[in-house]
């Protein structure tokens, strides 16, 4: 035991503030951990004691799972990696070029260019569902992979542009002077100087087109066929042959959900910078 | 009023020792400067003080008492920084919140305010909003307002550097006089030299973690424990030459150069076991003279070299001369310059009176004489 | 090629952005393995100037000339220079060996060459150690060193460096000054520093060409400029806007004399006499600090004396700065003890006549 001296009673005081507020703060962390417990906990139980309450965990089963992939999930999932991956990457390379252009060539009306691009996405995306619906049909890109793909990339182009324009701009165009008074290209310039230093802007910003594309569900539902059914449209569909089949349901959004968890925790310094828009540094 | 003692302090943040083992006594109403190179850990040793950072091994005392463990908040410090953090109210309100959070009933608020606004010299502006004050002003209101906390000890980090040269001046005066009267524990980081050398009744000179010396700002200057401290203090830093002792005449030579005969100081490096030393001395303590050198006179060190570079700075001239590949700096005045018409690539000869050199080990970088 | 003696002439360059000027009629010329300072507070046109040089920006009007061969129409790559850019621009992404090789790389040099000369300059440079670290993991000296690697690596007629010591630690500024001028004079090259620290142009320069406000208000050998300051403004400027200074006005008769800090003062019978000489009713004496003397009592003074109030000093180590104040003006003095006197004492402050500097009051130029 310490000998008491003129610390003792404020570190008493001190540590008893302390855990109340630690207390507080778990409590209010519950409220958003519960539910996402409660998806794992139907996920992993067996289907007899799907409504023996909810948190009760006795036994763990895969048969949820089986089931789910008996079902379809495993194509659903393969075909929401397609469009998502398919989306991003011809987003990203059009992106790219195009804010390298929008950050370092006198362009005129740049700025106006510039909203315009974003304003696309101030739209409902519902009123533009009909017209793109009908014309995928006369072309027969309704139903296919590329249909879905061509949308998403136009949906993620516009934040892409922004994302990375803000990025290309925090780098200082002495650099680019730099390279051209060594006497490089351009295009060594934007190749080899350019990308290299907003690898992480190009990252956020795939990250966030990819959170919003494998979530998107509107155009899914509509321009998808039923070999090409994201997993957003077949977790809307699900319908038990004797009621809801809870299980089933919370063993795809367990494994629906995974790829989003894992992309955030591996690039959340990044998306962080990105939400910013580049204005925070590492 | 406390004083302080630093135990085996050592820091690491991941893979990076910031601090190594430090052990340090900083006296009761002492103004004591922590002085280094940014990254030298001179912040993180503040920090730990305050108690914004556990030390990973080691103790920090007050009057003998254990903190380590006592969090930043009841510790009983105050902070100044470089950037004031004022509230945006008024300068009266800045100073009074540290007595209302002390339960000081309004009577003794308002008299308290007063005596110390007086103190520093803002008690004219009490009224005031703290936008309206000058730079100088508000770091006195900050000042003021650490004051109010009536802390044990005060831990300045850098609060004069965003002053102009002149106010930073006063200032310094001020806050010199301030603890005079006031006699509390100041603890003083900068990077700044000349701050710590005018400020400080003690400066403790760090580098990578490490205090290389403790003393007043004479001792560190004229005596520097190590050639970091040399090297570091001073405009230009104190000239250091590898030399040898001759064993058969006892006489210091650079390469093969005789530079200075006096046996007594060969024959104490010998019987040390050193033959290869560092020859250590400041660049104004050099005299340059044209006509040849007594090479048999005990009180000086005598070199004759070749000036490779001259630099003018306006008040003064740094010449650099070479000599068997090593190179030293001299500074001279104007005057001094002009009557000896130097010229780079001429031959000159170069005297140090004898009581101001000193020698460092080859091996550790300490002083030995 | 001799057409001409100068290996860069820069004539008459104008230079406007949204109708503001930023260089006004910019002309001078360097030989070759001469280094000249452009010296000018931060936005004095110097980055603007180094950049049309370098072809980086376009000159309004003017020539720049290289080796006798207008090249105004040339991109930077075919101009024969090399630029250390302010903010270095260094390629973060890439090693320092793959920064220093950039220029020889687009050079399309072999690698043999390449390494030869990466080896030869990062010797001189120190810096042979780092050279496979990445460019974003340096200290702020070694950036330095690596962004004048790469840009000595190509052989360029006319090295442009722009504020090459700035954002470093003073002690690594320091030695890395002196470096620099011994490498300066060993490779022999052309180069033209613009710097706004004064003592960079004058420690460094062959020449200074002074930039205020996009004019060059004066030139000439570092001395020269120091001694002889064309008006008062460059005084200020090269003592960092501390210049001991006090207005003396003299009436048509020369009878009556008196300063802008009162009356108080006693002035040498001899200068008394040398200020009616000039000729102007009002004057600015100035002195720098190292001329200047504050004590407690100062005995003789050749000059004007004032007693002021002591304020501070600064402890230098091998010498004292003492500062006096009296009314507004400042007093600096640099000496090598400390006067008997404390904070808020008077002092007497006396500026000698002689090394001390005359302007005009009205037009703020040099009298003598």
């Amino acid at each position: 035991m310490r000998k008491r001296n003129q610390y003792t009673t404020p570190l008493i005081l001190y540590r008893v503030r302390k855990s109340l507020k630690f207390a507080l703060l778990i409590a209010l962390l519950m409220i958003y951990l519960i539910p996402i417990y409660g998806m794992f906990s139907l996920a992993f139980k067996p289907r007899a004691e799907i409504y023996s309450g909810l948190f009760e965990l006795t036994r763990i089963t895969l048969e949820n799972f089986e089931e789910a992939y008996r079902y379809g999930a495993y194509s659903a999932i393969t075909n929401s990696i397609i469009v998502t991956v398919g989306g991003v990457s011809i987003a990203l390379i059009l992106a790219v070029l195009a804010s390298y252009a929008f950050s370092r060539f006198a362009i005129k009306g740049k700025n106006i260019l510039m909203f315009y691009i974003l304003s696309t996405r101030m739209m409902p995306p519902i009123t533009l569902i009909i017209p793109i619906f009908i014309m995928f049909f006369n072309i027969g890109l309704k139903g296919t992979y590329l249909g879905l793909i061509l949308v998403y990339a136009m949906m993620s182009i516009p934040l892409s542009i922004w994302m990375i324009k803000s990025f290309i701009d925090d780098i200082p165009k002495d650099i680019d002077q730099a390279a051209l008074v060594d006497g490089h290209s351009t295009m060594f310039i934007l190749f080899k100087i350019i990308i290299p230093m907003v690898i992480p802007g190009i990252a956020a910003s795939a990250a966030f087109a990819a959170i919003m594309l494998w979530n998107e569900f509107l155009f899914a539902l509509l321009l998808s066929g039923v070999d090409t059914k994201p997993t957003s449209v077949l977790l809307s569909s699900i319908r038990g042959e004797r009621g809801f089949n809870w299980g089933r349901v919370a063993a795809i959004e367990v494994v629906y959900i995974l790829p989003i968890i894992v992309l955030v925790f591996w690039l959340q310094k990044y998306m962080l910078r990105g939400l910013t828009f580049g204005t925070v540094r590492r | 009023m406390v004083s302080i003692k630093l135990v085996d302090i050592s820091k690491t943040f991941g893979s990076i020792e910031a601090l190594k083992n430090v052990n340090l006594e900083i006296h009761d109403g002492e103004l004591f400067a922590i002085l280094g190179p940014s990254g030298c850990g001179k912040t993180t040793l503040l920090r730990i003080i305050a108690g914004l950072e556990k030390p990973t091994k080691g103790r920090v005392y007050f009057d003998d008492i254990d903190v380590t463990n006592i969090p930043a908040e009841i510790r009983d410090v105050s902070m100044v920084f470089q950037f004031y953090a004022l509230y945006p109210t008024t300068v009266f309100n800045n100073i009074a919140l540290p007595l209302k959070s002390k339960g000081y009933s309004k009577i003794d608020i308002e008299k308290r305010v007063k005596e110390i606004a007086e103190l520093v010299g803002i008690d004219k502006a009490l009224k005031l909003h703290v936008d309206k004050l000058n730079v100088a002003d508000k770091q006195k209101v900050a000042l003021a307002r650490a004051m109010a906390k009536e802390p044990r000890v005060y831990l300045f980090d850098e609060p004069l550097t965003i002053l102009d040269p002149v106010t930073r001046v006063i200032m310094r005066s001020e806050l010199k006089k301030l603890q005079q009267k006031l006699k509390q524990t100041i603890i003083y980081v900068t990077h700044d030299q000349i701050e710590a050398l005018t400020l400080a009744d003690r400066i403790a000179v760090m580098n990578f973690g490490v205090i290389e010396q403790v003393g007043t700002s004479w001792d560190v200057y004229n005596l520097p424990d190590t050639t970091f401290v040399g090297w570091f203090l001073g405009e230009p830093g104190m000239n250091f030459i590898e030399v040898a002792v001759d064993r058969d005449d006892l006489s210091i030579k650079i390469g093969s150069k005789k530079i200075f005969r006096d046996p007594r100081v060969g024959k104490k490096l010998l019987d040390l076991g050193l033959d290869k030393v560092l020859l250590g001395f400041r660049a104004e303590n050099v005299v340059l003279v044209r006509e040849a050198l007594d090479v048999n006179a005990f009180n000086n060190i005598t070199i004759d070299g070749v000036i490779r570079v001259i630099e003018f700075f306006g008040t003064h001239y740094v010449v650099n001369i070479e000599i068997e590949g090593f190179e030293f700096k001299v500074k001279l005045n104007v005057s001094e310059f002009n009557k000896l018409m130097l010229s780079e690539n001429s031959k000159i000869n170069a005297l140090v009176k004898a009581d101001k050199v000193c020698f460092f080990n080859l091996d550790n970088n300490r002083r030995i004489l | 090629m001799s057409k001409s003696e100068y290996v860069i002439q820069v004539k008459n360059i104008v230079k406007t952005y949204n109708g503001k000027i930023v260089l006004n009629n910019i002309s001078f010329a360097l030989k070759r393995g001469e280094l000249l300072a452009i010296l000018g507070p931060p936005g004095s046109g110097k980055t603007t100037l180094l950049k049309i040089i370098a072809g980086l920006v376009k000159q309004d009007a003017g020539d720049v000339i290289i080796n006798g061969r207008i090249v105004n129409d040339l991109p930077p790559y075919e101009r024969g220079v090399s630029l250390v850019f302010e903010t270095l621009a260094l390629y973060p992404n890439m090693s320092v060996y793959e920064n220093i090789a950039s220029p020889l790389i687009a050079e399309k040099k072999d690698k043999e060459y390449i390494d030869k000369r990466i080896g030869e300059i990062t010797r001189l440079l120190k810096i042979e150690h780092i050279l496979d670290r990445k460019a974003d993991k340096l200290s702020g000296g070694e950036r330095q060193r690596v962004a004048i690697a790469r840009a000595l690596a190509k052989e360029a007629e006319i090295y442009l460096l722009d504020e090459p010591l700035s954002n470093l630690d003073a002690k690594i500024r320091y030695a890395l000054r002196t470096e620099f001028k011994k490498l300066k004079s060993l490779l022999g090259k052309t180069i033209i520093l613009a710097t706004s620290d004064p003592s960079d142009a004058l420690a460094l320069g062959d020449n200074v060409v002074l930039l205020f406000n996009g004019a060059i208000i004066q030139e000439g050998r570092p001395s020269d400029i120091y001694y002889a300051p064309r008006n008062i403004s460059i005084a200020r400027y090269l003592t960092g806007n501390i210049l001991n200074e006090v207005s003396i006005s003299i009436d048509t008769h020369g009878d009556d004399v008196s300063t802008d800090i009162g009356r108080e003062f006693s002035i040498d019978p001899y200068f008394l006499k040398v200020l009616r000489e000039v000729n102007e009713t009002s004057i600015i004496l100035t002195s720098y600090a190292d001329v200047c003397i504050i004590d407690k009592f100062i005995e003789n003074c050749s000059g004007i004396k004032v007693i002021g109030e002591f304020i501070g000093y600064e402890y230098r180590g091998s010498e004292y700065l003492l500062y006096a104040r009296k009314e507004r003006r400042i007093f600096r003095s640099l000496r090598t003890n400390l006067p008997n006197v404390t904070f808020g004492e008077k002092v007497e402050v006396c500026i000698p006549h002689r090394n001390a500097l005359l302007f005009s009051s009205k037009t703020g130029d040099l009298i003598r």
